[in-house]
């Protein structure tokens, strides 16, 4: 380590002694609307030394004086080049086109290719070939193409989260605007909570992690919202068949002052409600059912000058459902009369709300800070109200229950990104954050009432809130230590205070690359990261009842360390390979106990859980293709992941839950012209792991002086934890787009096919039973019988699915 | 309903179907080649005979319905490493037991009688299965119930008796520098006596005598049985548990009383023995000291139990130290201590038993 450091700091000093140099910066914006482009190229393009613009657009670049000629790209948009003589520092903004031919074109306009970044284990995901991709009941979905790459997996259909080499669906960072997201999902994973409408940027981390970010331990997902066009009102809506949408975005001020607003919401529980009532309308019962989900983006920005702007962002979403059943029994019988009320409800509901305040502050040419002020809470609640009333004897009995959790930060932040000469772009920065968790608490009332007498019980229980205080600190360079070798390297510094309890951490990460040729590079990567919140989760099913927890003294925090290796290769006809191998180690991992679920809190929670630790390697391949009429890749993954819990499966190791041994997916978009594209997507997955009983056997008799018994059990053996593979997952989806110029803006139908070939895929497996004839010898015969036979039974959610929606963008 | 009403309903329902409907479908089991194992089961008393059951585990997937037990399979008895004799089957599927329980078992025994302090290994094999099962356990050592107590709190107020309760303790000293576990038993007696007339005429006493054993009403906050908390019990910090085991964490080789609660209902019919009509009432207190794996053997089917079948919740997997089989190989050493108030036996009065509640 020591090592490292002296190294990048030699590195640093020989280049600051180096020659005249001047400073040329500024951002790089789409002309038409002035959205600061994310990631964007810039270079000198005789040297071929440049640089990326940063999250906002900034970029900063050192050159020798003299006549130069740069270049700003950047996929989809038209190259420009800029010839100016070099005398001093210099401020240039670009602002590119969209290229309008590109469908006809075949130009190589993409982001820093894989081969030249030094970065690996890290993925641009193509936001505005989303519209392209088969969607699922009209709706675009981030969640669902990461699901797609290479060492993504999504879980079941159903279930939420994604699952990056091998980790949990807790050890992803989604940050959105800077601000991390706890619940990614929409109605039960169907769909995410992020709106591609909304989206300007998403870049996925699965290792050799930047410095900058800390917090989980297997993937960043670092997404960025739409800025709101600063030139003209532009707004696009959609219907699809369960949802619509809409979203607004222009300027308040031109070019000063620029708004996006989004919003979302499901319609499945207003369609059903006729329908439910009209069941129901015979047996006196008034009955409410229905599941819903909306949520809404906001942003607004405001530029003071080339030096300084102020963005606000927000994001608010809810996903609820909910039953209930209203009714009146009136009679009489045999004389004895009958006049009572009672009204059953249930409700689920579980929801975001994020909040973000940024100023950008240029300090210099060569400086770029970012503060920010961020608040995120995550709530999942769930409750049942029971009463009746008997109007003839006047009593009244009342149950409720109340089961709730959640999380909220408080953040602050500053970063700072710094460019000190060519072959170097530091990021420095620091973070506090205020997390405030209840981890689950029960709220109970009885009342059971008569004229005589009053019988009460509204009590609490569960766990009380945990505060806990975070700091990190982190510096990073991106450097080239030669033509043909760079190196990111840096640290991370986390201190998590909770429970009188201190937590510091070192995390330090490197990622290199070595230019064998043009079209080859070799990458390695380290990275270690620590975790400082625990999302508790039952293994039979995902759902949003998902416990976030801090650490405690009890559970220290998870601690991972990856090393990758890999290399990049341009193959002809614009494609790209990546191929990668990962051995990634977690450590403080917690599972529920077995037989433990979420709900009751007699204890605290860290009685329900167990500690361990888990690993997973595994091999990724990508093939991909990002220009031209047909784009899209090809992922293929090997891998495996394990866990060992010293109080779970005997101390035994077992494999992950979403342990899958072998992952392919292909993604291909196609478009015929400017009327007409398509896109096809098709997924293969090993099996989930599930742990099911295959053999039966009789418990042993426990005997006492008084010679009682109390029967043996039967009891069901598990051949261990996870120890058996549903069938494979495999499903294809399809979809094409029909757009048309109308008079005010485009039209777009989308018809799309869910699971094209209705593969039945396995929801759940369960033992079942089943009346058959079978043969059985009795006294040296054959003879047949009906019994009962046991039989493995799957339960699957999703057949083909067809749909189609209309979107307007004026 | 008019006309199109029905077909929005119709439409809506289709919808819906096509969406939510979960459809399920056998699909071929393919676990590996699951043989059937030998499972041997053996929780002996210190100081009675050596006691084993053999039977066979049985497939989940097919036709079997029953369990098989396994009436002439070796059953070889090592003590403290050497062999001492071969076990006899005894019991097949004909005892009054095996009746009860609607079970055949196939109960081995020989003169070996278990002692504390001593190793045992079982060795079982039959031709029909590969592996030879194999179980070892160390008799386990008494740990003598010093001193006990009980209080019956009783409410009379007829509409709230949940206040009702019988207070209980027991004293011991856990053995140091070892590592212990135990289990604890109630079982109530009582006597509720009547006047009666005998068949020659003349007057007398008769008591009706009920036997109460405690399986699942122990309920305790005592920190050493902190480790049974049920996880999904949500109404309160009390323990609620079928076997009642806990071990030495807390006890440190040091004297301990520890309390707990009988179950409320007891209350009723201690409170009201009438000694003056030959009533009476017998608390038996059992500590069984018990082996590690029966500890852990016990504590997994409890939580088993607790789990259910839900789609919330890990299967409990149950704990065997039966190597190349299923099963438990166990010894509990038991001290008893009896609290008596009434009189019992009292000569000439006519006692009626046979009345057992669980």
């Amino acid at each position: 380590m020591k090592r490292i450091t002296l190294l990048f700091f030699i590195t640093l000093l020989s280049s600051l002694v180096l020659g005249q140099k001047f400073t040329i910066s500024g951002y790089i914006s789409d002309a038409a609307s002035g959205e600061r482009l994310v990631n964007a190229n810039i270079y000198e393009t005789k040297s071929l030394k440049g640089t990326t613009a940063n999250n906002y657009g900034f970029y900063s670049l050192s050159l020798p004086a003299g006549n130069i000629v740069i270049n700003a790209s950047f996929i989809g948009y038209e190259p420009q080049f800029l010839t100016i003589s070099l005398s001093h520092d210099t401020v240039v903004n670009f602002g590119l086109k969209l290229n309008s031919d590109l469908i006809d074109e075949v130009t190589v306009v993409g982001t820093k290719s894989k081969v030249e970044e030094t970065q690996m284990s890290v993925i641009d995901i193509p936001v505005q070939k989303l519209q392209s991709l088969p969607v699922m009941l009209g709706e675009t979905d981030v969640l669902k193409v990461m699901q797609l790459l290479p060492g993504v997996k999504g879980g079941t259909e159903g279930t939420s989260g994604i699952y990056v080499r091998g980790g949990g669906p807790d050890q992803n960072l989604f940050l959105l605007d800077g601000v991390p997201v706890y619940n990614a999902s929409h109605l039960l994973g169907f769909f995410s909570v992020f709106n591609a409408d909304a989206i300007k940027s998403v870049k996925l981390y699965k290792g050799g992690f930047p410095a900058r970010y800390g917090g989980r331990l297997s993937s960043v997902i670092d997404m960025t919202m739409k800025d709101g066009n600063m030139k003209k009102l532009e707004g696009n809506f959609t219907i699809g068949l369960i949802a619509s949408k809409l979203s607004l975005e222009g300027p308040i001020v031109k070019d000063k002052t620029s708004f996006i607003f989004s919003v979302r919401r499901t319609y499945i529980d207003v369609l059903a409600q006729p329908l439910i009532l009209a069941l129901n309308a015979n047996n006196g019962e008034k009955v409410k059912a229905g599941a819903y989900f909306h949520d809404l983006n906001l942003k607004v920005n405001h530029i003071f000058s080339d030096r300084s702007r102020l963005f606000f962002s927000a994001y608010h979403g809810k996903d609820k459902g909910y039953m209930g059943d209203k009714s009146t029994n009136k009679y009489e019988l045999d004389g004895y009369k009958v006049n009572s009320e009672e009204e059953n409800n249930m409700e689920l509901s579980w929801g975001n709300t994020i909040a973000s305040l940024r100023w950008n502050y240029l300090i210099g040419k060569k400086l770029f800070s970012n503060t920010t002020l961020t608040y995120s809470n995550y709530n999942f609640g769930f409750g049942m109200e029971a009463e009746l009333n008997d109007l003839i004897e006047k009593t009244r009995e009342y149950n409720f229950y109340k089961y709730y959790s959640g999380i909220e930060d408080l953040s602050a932040k500053v970063d700072f990104d710094y460019f000190p000469l060519p072959g170097h772009e530091i990021k420095f920065g620091a973070q506090y954050t205020h997390h405030l968790f209840s981890p689950g608490v029960t709220q109970l009332k009885f009342e059971d009432m008569t004229s005589e007498m009053k019988n009460v019980l509204d009590s609490l229980y569960g766990n009380r809130e945990i505060t806990a205080h975070e700091m990190a600190a982190y510096i990073e360079d991106d450097m080239v230590l030669s033509p043909s070798l760079r190196m990111n390297a840096g640290i991370h510094l986390s201190v998590f205070n909770v429970q009188d309890e201190t937590y510091l951490r070192l995390q330090p990460r490197l990622s290199l690359r070595y230019k064998a040729s043009p079209d080859v590079s070799i990458k390695a990567s380290y990275s270690r990261m620590a975790q400082h919140v625990h999302l508790l989760t039952t293994s039979g099913i995902s759902l949003p009842t998902d416990l976030w927890l801090p650490v405690t003294k009890t559970f220290a925090p998870p601690i991972s360390d990856q090393v990758a290796l890999g290399t990049a290769i341009n193959l002809p006809r614009d494609l790209t390979l990546t191929v990668e191998g990962f051995y990634k180690t977690m450590e403080n991992l917690i599972e529920y106990k077995e037989g433990a679920t979420f709900v009751g809190n007699s204890t605290n929670w860290e009685s329900k859980v167990e500690k361990g630790r888990g690993w997973s390697y595994g091999a990724e391949l990508m093939l991909e293709k990002t220009v031209g009429k047909t784009t899209g890749w090809l992922a293929y993954t090997l891998s495996w992941s394990q866990r060992q819990f010293e109080n779970l499966n005997f101390g035994n190791v077992f494999p992950a839950k979403y342990d899958s041994r072998h992952d392919i997916s292909i993604a291909l978009t196609h478009t015929f012209n400017k009327r007409i594209d398509m896109g096809a997507t098709w997924v293969f997955n090993t099996g989930n792991a599930i742990t099911l009983g295959t053999r039966e056997y009789l418990g042993a008799d426990v005997p006492s002086i008084h010679d009682n018994f109390h029967g043996r059990p039967g009891i069901t053996e598990y051949q261990g934890r996870n120890n058996y593979r549903m069938p494979p997952y495999h499903r294809m989806d399809l979809g094409i787009n029909f757009h048309k110029q109308k008079k005010h803006g485009m039209r777009t139908w989308n018809i799309s096919i869910y699971n094209v070939y209705s593969r039945q895929n396995a929801f759940v497996l369960m033992w079942d039973w089943k009346r058959e004839m079978h043969t059985i010898v009795q006294d040296g015969k054959e003879i047949k019988v009906m019994g009962d036979k046991t039989i493995l039974k799957k339960f699957s959610l999703y057949p083909i699915i067809p749909s189609f929606s209309y979107s307007y963008k004026f | 309903m008019r006309i199109s009403d029905k077909i929005y309903c119709v439409l809506v329902l289709l919808l819906f179907s096509a969406l939510f409907t979960a459809c399920s479908t056998e699909v071929e089991f393919k676990g590996e080649e699951l043989e059937p194992k030998l499972v041997v089961n053996s929780i002996c008393l210190v100081d009675s005979l050596l006691e084993v059951e053999v039977s066979a585990t049985k497939l989940i997937p097919g036709f079997e319905s029953k369990f098989r037990f396994i009436p002439n399979a070796t059953v070889k008895v090592f003590v403290d490493d050497e062999e001492t004799e071969i076990l006899q089957c005894v019991n097949v599927g004909d005892s009054v037991r095996a009746k009860l329980e609607d079970l055949f078992l196939a109960r081995y025994s020989g003169k070996t009688v278990v002692k504390s302090g001593k190793k045992y290994r079982v060795e079982v094999s039959h031709p029909d299965f590969k592996h030879v099962a194999v179980g070892e356990m160390i008799g386990a050592m008494p740990v003598p119930i010093e001193s006990a107590f009980v209080e019956v709190v009783k409410n009379d107020d007829i509409l709230d008796n949940s206040s009702s309760k019988v207070n209980a303790s027991i004293t011991f000293t856990d053995t140091p520098d070892e590592e212990n576990y135990y289990r604890l038993y109630v079982y109530l007696s009582v006597g509720e006596g009547f006047e009666t007339t005998k068949p020659n005429g003349e007057e007398g006493i008769r008591v009706l005598v009920m036997d109460y054993f405690v399986n699942q009403q122990l309920t305790s906050s005592d920190p050493v049985f902190s480790n049974n908390n049920d996880p999904n019990n949500i109404l309160g910090e009390t323990s609620s548990f079928g076997y009642t085991i806990f071990d030495d964490k807390l006890l440190k080789g040091k004297p301990y009383e520890l309390s707990f609660e009988l179950y409320e209902h007891w209350a009723w019919d201690m409170a009201h023995v009438d000694t003056t009509m030959g009533g009476y009432y017998i608390v038996h207190f059992e500590l069984q000291s018990i082996t590690k794996d029966m500890y852990y053997y016990l504590k997994s089917i409890d939580d088993s139990n607790e789990s259910g079948m839900g789609l919330f919740t890990e299967p409990v997997q149950v704990y065997s130290n039966i190597a190349n089989g299923l099963g438990i190989f166990g010894a509990a050493s038991s001290s008893t201590y009896n609290i008596q108030y009434g009189r019992y036996p009292i000569g000439g009065v006519d006692y009626s038993y046979g009345m057992i509640s669980y």
